[in-house]
């Protein structure tokens, strides 16, 4: 009975393609907007390491001293630490891995002196960052663990600088100068670009990921400088790199792998006696002092990756495509109205009131899945208008299966409820009216 | 001569399409005004004054990796070309520029124990050297210029002897205007007079509750990331500069990087992109709207034409004229229209409540109202037009044939 | 076969109420060919519509093949009009996007035979009517009295109890409408009951049994012709279907 349906909704479609193309039309637009506007925040909101998002923590201490405070966050914890924190912290053995992380960056200086040199941003971090985040290798590996405690010149770098650079050649074992200094290249990874880019939420929720990776514990012998955000609360008096590593200044970030509530049990007592330790030598003076662990999913929410405008924009979209569904109704009644005698005819040659209702549901659906591939067809239009209009977001703005299923879902949930009442309506008729005359 | 009774037995009696129309209207009004509040607000934003010459600045950014022994030198010998080159007006060196989206904030107060109290307003902290203000191009409104000697260049922590602060601060630290003078306070006993207040000038993040509030130091900062302003005679010659100053830096001292060689246009195109976003945003999704609207009356419009193409040819045998029948569909259609408006108006309402609960949204813009209504107003008419115009072209004769 | 005992319809609007019929009674037997006459606004039309179902009825019993209709669901009654009763119109009703063979399909398709039997059943019937070689053409392609062939080709392709006819001549000329009247006195005595309603005296005289209806009642209730008996009569219906 289904494709004598489909067969009578084609025939219907070909008797009023101006009023049915108004319709796939109403609906195309409103599925296409609110497909674009809800891919941005499904893009945007999509956890982006599944599989460790709620085993990866971020950890925030609260250092500030007596009256201090921070409004920038809800929790008023700050969102960074301090460089003897992130050092001392790092002494714990509970976590499973365990990573310091700072950004930063540096002049590229190119062997050959016809190449001119050139700024890349880089990350400072331990060798377990790369595991932890499951950052793939191309070539080579992470470099030695004992480098985090007795640094060495060794660096990782991504893919598109060792195409650049390279040629895409396995460079591990060369030289890469960053500024006056020689690193010697450990491995190569291949394209990692975390959307949004969870591991670091300060600098830019969708930035590109940094192309140069070196150890955290060349800090203090090369001084290098923060490309992020430094906070500081305390009159120190910093005049030098030296005074800032021993400052309270906040800079460094760190993450730790906790595999299970009880590790990460575990791990909070070690953080909490560590704040009492420190508590006697004058430090975590604030009766808020503590620790606070949040994980990837609790991060990106405080951190609000999905901007208030999207919230705004999903909501405008929602009521958009109601908009385009009451006008489908109405385009149905006037459609269905103009099909009462056929109906009338049916009902007359033995056709029930659920037959006719559902052969008109058919109908709508049909015009719905249209609507949904016209709508699909824009959603793409919209996307790509998306793209120039936030270039920070180009990377992550497509559609995936998940996405495509839900458009068509959508707009075949809208039209068929749409269809609901004139249906109803055309099947309620009394089909004596339309058979005297015609 | 509007029959009003008479169309509204008539709507009654299609309950259903008349109530869809209704409702249509309303929502559409409702993200029509709702949508240009928002864009309007964003307007105003992207449209505040920056207190810059704006079309005639440009910014970069050296990173020099090399053996810096004499940063200063460096710096001077950089700046002395730059203000040499034909079409420069004036150039300074700043460790942070308006509008760029990054920099230095800090908390300053009008005496040690406010600060000690946490009673600290944020600032923006704008170090460069004397020729900071004239390279901005920020008016001078009270006090003095810096002066040569109060520069400092350093890479420790300065001794800052003069402040020029923004009228905005000056009048949210020193109500009585009396900031002239004054001694401000950064906390570990740090104490610097204002010399001079400055009319007006954008800080570095547009969002920023403390954006107009801003502090220039005399002083260089040595480092080896550095910003440099330039000031061009005219938009032209700045974006002449715009495609040769990195060359000619480099090729003063290669052991640099430049980076960011930007206009400060587009700086402000970068700082307020996603405001534009959103605003083209919301124009597309007002103008899809009250277009999809205006279809749908065109769609119904019809199909009531159509089905009352019998009872109109009566109406003209009885002697309607064309324009009875036109004006019975205009009016029929002024009916909903306002039906719509009214309900329309009431969604805007509560519907700005709720944003504005959600999403801190400045005050909405009640101006928008009248405006809407006349324009709802409009979009009926003309979509009522081209139906109502064929149902008075219904020849009389139909009343006599039978369909 | 059909029967009607002190059947009752009011309309009924805000302000008036009609009674269209009243203490309407009336029995039809197969193989009858029954004309109801009567002028317009006598209840005809309502008769009608109650007698196929389209319309229910405030009181009174209907019993249509031993079943009491008044007792049925819309899908039930939909069933029973679907398989017993086969409706021929004045204005024909074919359906104008579909061809000949697709309209005579669509009591079958409610019906749920197999494609195949679908089919066999199609050709069958427009052989009857005689426009087996028209299959694929449009109703607008045909003249009126063809339409209304194949209107009674899609009544009789379910093999219904009886036929439902009304006005079945009103719109054609009058050599087109005597072609369908003989058609539809053959198909009569073939076996299938006809109740045909109609305004015109001289084509209801040809019918068995005449019923007149005026003011909603039964005004004149004669017999022109002994009923066939119903036993022969129903043979006769399978032999031509097998045929």
């Amino acid at each position: 009975m289904l494709s004598y349906y489909l067969k009578l909704s084609w025939l219907s479609i070909k008797r009023t393609p101006i009023l049915t193309s108004l319709m796939i039309v109403a609906i195309g637009l409103g599925i296409g907007v609110s497909m674009t506007v809800l891919t941005v925040n499904y893009m945007m909101d999509k956890d982006p390491i599944p599989e460790k998002s709620h085993q990866l923590y971020h950890v925030q201490l609260y250092t500030y001293g007596k009256g201090h405070s921070n409004s920038n966050t809800e929790d008023q914890f700050p969102v960074q630490l301090t460089y003897p924190d992130a050092m001392n912290i790092h002494h714990s053995n509970v976590p499973l891995r365990k990573t310091r992380s700072l950004s930063t960056g540096f002049s590229v200086i190119p062997e050959s002196a016809d190449s001119p040199p050139f700024i890349e941003s880089a990350r400072a971090i331990d060798h377990q960052f790369f595991d932890m985040f499951k950052v793939p290798f191309l070539f080579g590996a992470t470099w030695d663990a004992e480098i985090d405690q007795s640094p060495r010149e060794v660096v990782v770098i991504n893919t598109e600088l060792n195409d650049q650079l390279f040629n895409g050649e396995n460079s591990v074992g060369r030289t890469l100068n960053l500024g006056t200094v020689s690193y010697t290249i450990v491995g190569v990874i291949s394209s990692w670009q975390p959307a949004p880019k969870f591991y670091d939420l300060n600098n830019g929720n969708f930035n590109d990921s940094e192309s140069i990776f070196i150890p955290f514990s060349l800090l203090p012998i090369h001084e290098i400088p923060s490309w992020g955000n430094n906070n500081g609360w305390k009159n120190e008096n910093v005049n030098s790199y030296q005074d800032k590593l021993a400052s309270e200044i906040m800079w460094n970030q760190y993450w730790v792998e906790l595999p299970n509530e009880e590790i990460k049990f575990a791990y909070l007592q070690w953080i909490e006696g560590y704040i009492s330790e420190q508590q006697k030598i004058g430090r975590f003076q604030h009766e808020k002092a503590g620790v606070s662990l949040k994980n990837v999913v609790q991060w990106m929410k405080t951190n609000q990756v999905v901007p208030s405008d999207n919230s705004i924009l999903v909501g405008l979209s929602f009521m958009f495509l109601a908009v385009c569904m009451i006008n489908t109704i109405g385009l149905l009644l006037a459609k269905f109205l103009q099909r009462a005698p056929e109906v009338g005819v049916r009902r007359a040659l033995g056709a029930s009131r659920s037959q006719i209702f559902i052969q008109h549901l058919v109908d709508v659906s049909l015009i719905g899945v249209l609507g949904g591939l016209l709508g699909l067809a824009l959603g793409q239009l919209g996307l790509l208008g998306v793209k120039t209009l936030y270039t920070s977001y180009s990377q992550l703005v497509h559609m995936d299966l998940t996405l495509i299923v839900l458009a068509i879902a959508i707009a075949l949930g809208a039209s068929i409820t749409a269809g609901m009442y004139p249906a109803w309506l055309i099947c309620r008729t009394n089909p004596s009216v339309y058979l005297k005359i015609q | 001569m509007f029959e009003i009774k008479p169309i509204l037995s008539a709507l009654l009696r299609h309950k259903s399409s008349t109530l869809l129309i209704i409702l249509q209207i309303a929502i559409t009004f409702a993200v029509v005004v709702n949508g240009t509040s928002i864009i309007k607000q964003r307007m105003d934003l992207m449209s505040r004054d920056t207190g810059l010459v704006n079309d005639k600045l440009i910014t970069l950014n050296i990173n020099s990796f090399g053996k810096n022994s004499d940063q200063e030198s460096n710096i001077r010998a950089d700046l002395e070309l730059l203000r040499s080159l034909p079409g420069v007006v004036d150039a300074a060196p700043m460790n942070q520029i308006p509008l760029s989206g990054s920099g230095d904030s800090s908390g300053v107060a009008v005496s040690q124990e406010a600060h000690d109290n946490q009673e600290v307003t944020g600032a923006g902290m704008y170090r460069g050297d004397s020729h900071m203000l004239n390279t901005l191009g920020v008016k001078l409104v009270a006090g003095r210029l810096f002066s040569e000697d109060e520069v400092t260049y350093t890479s420790e922590r300065p001794d800052v002897k003069a402040l020029i602060i923004t009228q905005s601060l000056a009048d949210n630290l020193f109500p009585n205007g009396d900031a002239l003078g004054k001694l401000l306070y950064f906390g570990g006993g740090i104490q610097v007079p204002i010399v001079g207040i400055v009319e007006h000038m954008s800080g570095s993040w547009v969002s920023w509750s403390s954006f107009d509030n801003n502090v220039l130091m005399p002083m260089v900062q040595l480092q080896n990331f550095r910003r440099y302003l330039i000031r061009a005679e005219d938009k032209q010659a700045a974006n002449h500069l715009l495609g040769e100053v990195e060359k000619l830096l480099i090729e003063r001292n290669r052991e640099r990087v430049v980076t960011g060689v930007r206009s400060m246009d587009e700086l402000i195109e970068r700082a307020y992109s996603d405001d534009s976003a959103m605003m083209t945003i919301l124009w597309i999704v007002v103008i899809l709207l009250v277009l999809i609207t205006a279809l749908g009356i065109v769609g119904i419009v019809s199909f009531n034409v159509n089905q009352r193409i019998k009872q109109i040819g009566t109406r003209r045998a009885l002697g309607a004229t064309k324009a009875d029948i036109l004006r019975y569909f205009v009016t029929e259609n002024l009916l909903i229209t306002s039906l719509g408006l009214f309900v329309g108006i009431m969604m805007t309402v509560g519907f700005n409540v709720f944003l504005a609960d959600q999403f801190e949204m400045p005050e909405f813009n009640w101006a928008l109202i009248p405006i809407g209504t006349l324009i709802m107003f409009v979009i009926g008419i003309v979509s009522v037009w081209l139906p109502a115009q064929r149902a008075s072209k219904v020849s009389p004769a139909i009343a006599t044939q039978s369909i | 076969m059909l029967k009607m005992t002190n059947i009752k319809k009011i309309f009924r609007t805000d302000l008036v109420e009609t009674h269209a019929l009243r203490n309407f009674s009336l029995e039809v037997n197969e193989g009858e060919f029954v004309a109801v006459t009567g002028p317009s606004g006598s209840g005809k039309t309502t008769f009608l519509n109650i007698t196929g179902m389209l319309e229910t009825f405030n009181s009174g019993t209907y019993m249509l093949d031993d079943k009491d209709v008044s007792q049925l669901n819309d899908n039930q009654r939909s069933k029973l009009r679907n398989e017993k009763i086969g409706f021929i119109f004045q204005s024909f009703n074919l359906i104008p996007d579909l061809n000949l063979f697709d309209n005579v399909d669509v009591p079958l398709r409610y019906r749920g035979f197999s494609a195949k039997e679908r089919k066999q059943r199609i050709e069958n019937a427009l052989e009857r009517v005689g426009l087996s070689a028209r299959m694929k053409h449009l109703p607008s392609q045909l003249s009126g009295g063809q339409q209304q062939r194949v209107a009674i080709a899609r009544a009789l392709a379910g093999e219904p109890l009886f036929l439902l006819a009304d006005e079945p001549t009103g719109n054609l000329d009058s050599l087109m409408a005597r072609q369908v009247m003989q058609l539809l006195e053959e198909i009569n005595q073939q076996g299938t009951t006809i109740i045909m309603v109609t305004h015109d005296a001289e084509l209801a005289r040809r019918a068995q049994r005449n019923i007149h209806i005026v003011d909603g009642q039964v005004s004149d209730y004669q017999q022109l012709q002994p009923v066939l008996d119903a036993q022969e009569e129903s043979e006769k219906v399978a032999e031509i279907a097998k045929a």
